[in-house]
């Protein structure tokens, strides 16, 4: 049975592998943590699930992406609602703040910009996974990422107080 | 200016980028200060690394449990049908088996008598 014989090994490897990646892509674009922990163990049972009509292991990562920015996508049209600003840690001294304010920058912005963003600068996907993971063209990526940090330069120059930008 | 930095942009992801834009952006000083911008944006990004909670591989684990558990219970397709059409099958049968004594019955009421062979009368006296 390939089923059996597939799954246990490889759907703890690949957790092992990537949980973190989705988890931290998940919570940068939800802002909660809460959901992005449910929302990264949906991923896994549905790896799981499709593992045994999945063959190219080449492209696991990008696999999972998609499962999972499908399942955000989903939540998203459901619920219809803009990103929290990120629930993590209470504000703290001027390097957290600023980090604060980037998380809330991030926020604001249009959501295929934000997605190119985290995934090149918090999961450190290449132009062409975030194009095959989004369903876009890596000239598409290389644009929104060009757009999402001249939005985002405007935080370095506030003072690092952790202020709303808005 | 914006072409510049979206080929600075470029370059820190190492995408694709032309020699000559590359150096006409680099001559660029408010370009210059834009790639620093990028790559300050690129490590405050990174610094805010976002960690589950202590007990979440666990959970998932147990989640991932159900799901195969769940999975190896799952009857493949082709022998569930093959077992609704058997079922089906075997119900026809008894079901025939039981409707034939009364199908007999049915027969045997339809079946005319047989013809006379002889015909007795008896004549009563004084009649």
């Amino acid at each position: 049975m390939i089923r059996e014989r597939f799954v246990p090994a490889t759907t703890a490897g690949m957790f092992e592998r990537h949980h973190l990646a989705i988890y931290r892509y998940l919570f940068r674009m939800l802002g909660s943590r809460d959901r992005a922990e449910e929302m990264t163990q949906d991923v896994f049972v549905r790896a799981l699930k499709g593992a045994s009509r999945y063959e190219d292991r080449a492209q696991e990562r990008a696999w999972l992406f998609r499962i999972a920015r499908n399942l955000r996508l989903d939540e998203l049209r459901r619920v219809r609602r803009t990103p929290a600003i990120q629930d993590e840690e209470p504000l703290q001294p001027p390097q957290q703040a600023l980090r604060a304010s980037l998380r809330q920058a991030l926020a604001m912005l249009p959501d295929d910009e934000r997605e190119a963003f985290v995934l090149a600068e918090v999961v450190g996907l290449s132009y062409s996974e975030i194009a095959d993971t989004c369903s876009t063209t890596p000239a598409a990526v290389r644009s929104r990422i060009y757009r999402a940090r001249m939005q985002l330069r405007a935080v370095l120059d506030m003072p690092a107080a952790g202020k709303p930008l808005v | 200016m914006d072409a510049h930095l979206e080929t600075l942009s470029a370059l820190l992801d190492g995408g694709p980028i032309e020699i000559p834009a590359l150096e006409a952006a680099l001559a660029d000083t408010d370009a210059r200060r834009g790639l620093v911008d990028f790559v300050r944006l690129r490590q405050l990004a990174r610094e805010d690394i976002a960690m589950p909670t202590s007990n979440f591989a666990e959970r998932v684990e147990r989640a991932v449990g159900r799901s195969r558990a769940f999975a190896r219970l799952r009857v493949p397709l082709p022998l569930a049908a093959a077992a609704v059409v058997l079922a089906l099958l075997g119900g026809a049968l008894i079901d025939m088996k039981s409707l034939l004594p009364q199908r007999e019955q049915e027969q045997t009421a339809q079946v005319p008598p047989p013809q006379p062979s002889r015909v007795l009368q008896f004549d009563a006296p004084g009649r």
